[in-house]
């Protein structure tokens, strides 16, 4: 132990962690950049979480309250947290730990393992509730009846529900579930790809009616959110902050208040939040039972359960508002984005590599084909994307290679003000 | 010189699902001092068995993966030109897959 001490002294160097200034510092916080001690981190980020805890009057003394446990590093670390803050500050929580089983042979067992060890650890009682208890059906199962294709629509949208379903099975007052920073931050540029505000607008708050960020799967290497993974990786090397900036910027668009939200009601069948007259796991479950098992699987036009609600909610809502609403977001991630990469002394020591770039126009053609999927009003969509394709030509007439310009450009200026004039379309 | 290495999070998958290695690295030709660099491309020739660019990205790993040099983040260390010294510990994490 002492060689290892002796010996970080000199990957550490002589500084000291910034807060104790006693210990030598161990890492470097992203989002404060200080560099700090093990024993200071635990402190600061335990006591960060107390705070929010408290500042969002999260709890009530004597709530049931079920962490969510996969038993990956976010759940372990959530159910570590919240027990070691329930017994510090006496929230007077009863706190369990729930679990999942897809039922997926060989899949869960070393994660199920994990989580009774945090049972043990941190003595918290376990209920694991399986695909089984819920629905009737394994994954297993599932796919032995429809094949490896679409499954993941099955586990998705039975997994989403599970854990509210299985709190009601425990009679809970509230669930709790870890994420980290990236995968909410990859979240919110998912959502924004895919133009779904309703959703944006869910995935930073930090209570909510269901839905979380969608949890990853063995059978889905998913392109879309690998790439985004890696982009936000890239802009966290330029910017240690931009993985907490983009976080930010999910929780700051405000829908505007012309703009018509799908309805959330319930599930006439199981009483579920759902914005159809069945919610997806019902249609799902309605199908395998009745050996039908694509029901519910891609677009469906007319027909089936929920054709009928799908026309009124298309009638109710607004013709414009949408598209316009969705543009402005992206400009503001596109600016953001640049800006941040731009801005004085980053912009000098690392600048955007092609790459990076190419991922840039990559994402804005994303979104282009996603505000065409949105195509409602054609006029909003043409303004949509003439704005759009003029500041990816600003963009594009950035230059990128270092060597080429030695001072910061002045564009990040114009296109912020660019994002005026959309905001101004959208009200004209 | 004697090295401790560790992959966690993932990536011992790509060395055969072994976690620990302990290993014997020579200094490359005309180099005094062993630094991470040069163990990174070390590691990258002699461990990874499969899907290098999971692990590295140009010539340092990729975004996402944590790197310890004897229990302290490589970021305060000076990360590519970390000094390399007899028994240390280095551990990678990858932080990219699963919560």
């Amino acid at each position: 132990m002492e060689a290892i001490e002796a010996k970080s002294k000199k990957a550490g160097g002589a500084r000291l962690c910034c807060i104790c200034n006693q210990r030598r510092p161990v890492l470097k916080r992203p989002k404060t950049l200080e560099q700090i001690c093990r024993e200071c981190f635990y402190e600061v980020f335990e006591e960060e979480i107390h705070q929010v805890i408290v500042g969002n009057r999260l709890f009530k003394s004597g709530e049931r309250v079920a962490i969510g446990a996969s038993g990956g590093k976010d759940s372990t670390v959530l159910a570590y947290v919240l027990s070691e803050l329930n017994r510090r500050h006496n929230y007077g929580l009863d706190l369990f730990l729930l679990s999942i089983d897809e039922g997926i042979t060989g899949y869960r067992d070393d994660s199920l393992e994990t989580v009774k060890r945090n049972e043990v650890q941190y003595g918290l009682p376990l209920k694991i509730v399986s695909y089984k208890d819920l629905y009737g059906w394994t994954m297993d199962e599932i796919v032995k009846m429809i094949g490896l294709k679409n499954n993941c629509t099955f586990c998705g949208v039975f997994r989403r529900q599970a854990l509210d379903r299985g709190a009601a099975l425990l009679k809970v007052d509230k669930i709790v579930t870890g994420h980290n920073a990236d995968d909410i931050a990859e979240t919110v540029l998912l959502n924004i790809l895919r133009g779904d505000i309703a959703r944006l607008s869910r995935c930073t708050s930090i209570t909510t009616g269901e839905d979380g960020p969608i949890p990853r799967c063995i059978y889905s290497p998913n392109a879309y959110r690998g790439f985004a993974r890696e982009f936000i990786k890239d802009l966290e090397r330029l910017r240690p902050r931009a993985i907490l900036d983009i976080i930010k910027s999910g929780e700051d668009f405000r829908i505007a208040t012309t703009t018509k939200m799908p309805e959330q009601g319930t599930c006439e069948r199981c009483g579920y939040i759902s914005s159809q007259k069945w919610c997806k796991a019902c249609v799902l479950l309605e199908g395998l039972n009745r050996g039908l098992p694509k029901m519910g699987i891609g677009r469906s036009r007319g027909g089936g359960v929920n054709g009928d609600h799908k026309k009124e909610t298309k009638a109710g809502s607004t013709r414009c508002g949408w598209n316009m609403y969705v543009t402005q977001m992206w400009v503001c991630v596109l600016v953001r984005s640049l800006v941040m990469c731009m801005s004085n002394e980053i912009y000098r020591d690392t600048c955007l590599d092609s790459k990076s770039s190419n991922r840039l126009t990559l994402m804005a053609n994303g979104f282009i084909s996603a505000t065409k999927l949105r195509e409602r009003s054609g006029q909003g969509v043409r303004c949509c994307r003439v704005v759009l394709r003029h500041v990816w030509d600003l963009a594009s007439e950035l230059p990128i290679d270092k060597s080429e310009v030695p001072n910061p450009p002045a564009m990040p200026q114009r296109l912020v003000s660019l994002v005026l004039v959309i905001t101004l379309l959208d009200r004209g | 010189m004697q090295l401790t290495l560790e992959f966690g999070g993932g990536l011992e998958l790509l060395c055969e699902s072994v976690k620990i290695h302990k290993v014997n690295v020579d200094l490359p030709d005309g180099v005094d001092n062993l630094n991470m660099k040069h163990l990174l491309s070390w590691v990258r020739t002699n461990l990874i068995k499969e899907r290098p660019e999971m692990f590295m990205k140009g010539d340092t790993v990729r975004p996402g993966v944590l790197v310890l040099v004897n229990d302290c983040d490589w970021e305060l260390s000076g990360q590519l030109d970390t000094a390399i010294e007899e028994k240390d510990v280095i551990v990678f994490i990858s932080t990219l897959h699963g919560g």
